[in-house]
């Protein structure tokens, strides 16, 4: 049997920022009070070699402001491990790309979160979805590979379509989308997050986008929050494959995946709350040590005894995927309920729920505190779906929300499942 | 020795 996973690393170098999107889960602008020096980062990379991580993607904040990020790129490509890059994208000149080329960073993510006007309204910058497109035409001349990533919520979604032509034309070769949740700013901005019922209508729209990137040669990636067990699950979990095992098979947090913050805490995963997920830092202890005795670095094993699924609750507990699934996002469960378990946001929940008539939605009860990576706590309501929703929602997304150019008229809305085929 | 470690009906 040959073996094929591999382990990574995403690492916040720095939370300076020169953005301020309204949706930071870090709650980025100015760097860290300690952030690691360039001595402790060279160190950092030759542990993260030897406990055997392969790829590293370096995030911030920003992580081109932080004066040293070149030099650790190198380190980490001379280490034998393939370094990528996620990006607002607002300031890579071509020269920069020249350097960035020449330090062995493989590949780059660019966040593209709207068309101009709502990229730029997310963003907090004017001007910003601009220069992301001209960072992209300077990666692509200096010969990158590069994708973008999309944060998926009521501003974005109806423009999805639309999106995804931008970034096709820019020359774009993958396009991961992920579910905006509440941690960190988006928890001060409840109102542009999805609710679960409203999934009814994304997750088609997202089909039939999805069919034709395949089709464009864009290879759409979903999120860990995309999902799950839906009619669509294996079209966009399949990276265009429809494999039949392409369904969900839980959270990966310690598993095969480290997130690093810079000042040297480390995580399961880089999108987990700080406060609950920390294991240790990087100062105290060796990389290894974390890894192998942290609890919070180890809750994701057990799986297939009852350990495994102790910690699930409401819905989750009782659902026929359960065993394998283990609640979905644990990143996502957490911030809405602070604590993991049980996630609303499951198209196949939506869709059983609907079949009873009912519907779920989300309303926030405990406030943030100001923290980068922290969360408040969400109710959770049952409802009939005969009950009128809340005046006074005008992001409330539905399918005519939904801006289908021209160039759509062609395309036909995906309406079939692999899984009934 | 460290990572990575290791730690489903869809008829619907």
């Amino acid at each position: 049997m040959t073996y094929h996973r591999k382990s990574y690393a995403v690492w916040e170098i720095t939370l300076k920022c020169n953005l301020a999107c309204s949706h930071c889960g870090s709650r980025a602008g100015h760097e860290r009070t300690k952030e690691l020096s360039t001595e402790e980062a060279f160190d950092l990379v030759k542990q993260m070699a030897e406990v055997g991580i392969k790829e590293v993607t370096l995030i911030g904040g920003e992580a081109f402001l932080r004066p040293d990020w070149l030099e650790i790129a190198k380190a980490i490509n001379e280490a034998g491990m393939l370094c990528g890059m996620t990006t607002g994208g607002y300031g890579i000149s071509l020269e920069t790309a020249q350097k960035m080329k020449s330090a062995g960073i493989r590949s780059v993510s660019v966040s593209i979160d709207g068309l101009e006007a709502t990229h730029d309204r997310l963003r907090g910058k004017k001007g910003s979805w601009k220069y992301a497109f001209k960072t992209m035409s300077h990666l692509r001349e200096v010969g990158i590979y590069f994708g973008c990533n999309t944060q998926l919520n009521r501003l974005s979604a109806p423009e999805f379509p639309c999106i995804y032509e931008c970034i096709r034309d820019a020359g774009a070769g993958a396009w991961q989308i992920q579910m905006t949740v509440p941690m960190g700013n988006a928890a001060d901005n409840a109102d542009i997050l999805l609710q679960p019922h409203e999934l009814l209508d994304v997750y088609p729209m997202l089909a039939r986008v999805a069919r034709r990137a395949y089709q464009e040669g864009v290879q759409l990636q979903a999120g860990n929050n995309i999902g799950y067990y839906g009619p669509y699950e294996r079209l966009l979990r399949g990276r265009g494959k429809e494999d039949e095992f392409s369904f969900w098979q839980g959270c990966g947090a310690g598993l095969s995946t480290l997130g690093i913050e810079a000042d040297g805490a480390i995580k399961g995963c880089p999108s987990l709350p700080t406060t609950a997920y920390t294991g240790g830092n990087i100062r105290d202890h060796a990389l290894h040590e974390i890894i192998k005795s942290a609890e919070e670095l180890r809750f994701n094993l057990g799986a297939g005894t009852p350990e495994g699924t102790k910690h699930l609750w409401g819905f989750c507990k009782t659902c026929e995927y359960a065993e394998l699934c283990r609640g979905g996002c644990s990143w996502t469960a957490h911030v809405f309920f602070d604590k993991r378990g049980n996630n609303p946001y499951c198209h196949h929940r939506a869709l059983t729920h609907a079949e009873q008539g009912m519907r779920e939605r989300v309303v926030p009860k405990v406030k943030a505190q100001g923290l980068p990576f922290d969360n408040g706590e969400f109710e959770l309501i049952v409802e009939p779906t005969d009950v009128v929703l809340p005046a006074n929602d005008p992001l409330h997304f539905t399918a005519d929300s939904i801006q289908w150019s021209e160039s759509w008229q062609q395309e036909p809305e995906v309406s079939y499942s692999l899984a009934r085929s | 020795p460290l990572l990575p470690r290791s730690a489903a009906v869809l008829e619907s």
